[in-house]
């Protein structure tokens, strides 16, 4: 069982039996939901200090998958705030939540190979998707601040998918 | 984003960046001109810029060998 899946079954749990002490009054479900967070990060943070502690026992998620997780958080705050917030906000949202993401990713990236935990020779292709990305965060910002209906443009995810999708393929193949 | 989104945040990339993306979705604040510029200011930040700062966390100097093998790697 990978590290995932040990994830998704901790949710799970909590999800179904948080729900049915709360129908019996023992707490409520916003309740068992943040302890179900909270045992969730103790996991991450245990899984995380072994994988750093222990090169070869390397989990299967990394930074990489968090990215994706910010990523369809992202999309999952724009629906469900897309009744109250208007869409250049949306947007701007949107735009920031992605540079902090690819920033972090690519930090926790270079941070691996300054360990020594990842090969060198992936630096110059990380390094070029990076500064694509950022070339097409600062075409979106333009077309976002000079326009209050623009959306984030779908490229701009993309870019960010390529960067994800290609530290991933470096973690996995090391 | 609820908590179960943002406790694996904190614990992956820590509290600032969890506590920036909360305020930003929540606060449903119309941007301002000064966050256009922070903004922008950020993406001007290149690949070399990252690696820099990684080395520089890390207690490397910029001019150790390991430094500047991956700094010249990072010059894409």
């Amino acid at each position: 069982m990978n590290q995932d899946q040990i994830l998704n079954l901790i949710q799970t749990l909590f999800k179904v039996g948080g729900g049915a002490l709360a129908a019996k009054g023992i707490g409520d479900s916003s309740v068992w939901e943040a302890i179900g967070g909270a045992v969730v990060a103790a996991v991450t943070w245990y899984l995380s200090h072994k994988w750093h502690a222990t090169p070869s026992a390397a989990p299967s998620v990394g930074v990489s998958s968090m990215l994706k997780l910010l990523i369809v958080c992202v999309l999952l705050s724009a629906l469900a705030t897309a009744c109250t917030t208007n869409q250049q906000t949306l947007a701007a949202n949107t735009l920031s939540t992605l540079e902090q993401s690819a920033t972090a990713a690519v930090d926790g990236y270079d941070t691996l190979v300054i360990q020594g935990n990842l090969p060198t020779n992936g630096v110059p292709t990380v390094t070029k998707a990076y500064n694509d990305f950022q070339a097409a965060l600062m075409l979106a910002l333009d077309g976002v601040q000079y326009n209050t209906n623009a959306v984030a443009p779908p490229a701009l995810t993309v870019e960010a998918q390529d960067l994800v999708n290609l530290i991933n393929t470096i973690e996995t193949n090391r | 984003m609820n908590w179960t989104i943002l406790i694996p945040i904190i614990a992956q990339y820590g509290l600032p960046l969890a506590e920036s993306l909360f305020q930003k979705w929540t606060s449903g604040t119309p941007p301002t001109q000064a966050d256009f510029d922070q903004l922008r200011s950020l993406a001007q930040r290149s690949g070399q810029d990252r690696m820099k700062a990684q080395l520089a966390a890390a207690g490397i100097p910029l001019d150790d060998p390991k430094a500047v093998q991956l700094l010249a790697l990072a010059q894409a």
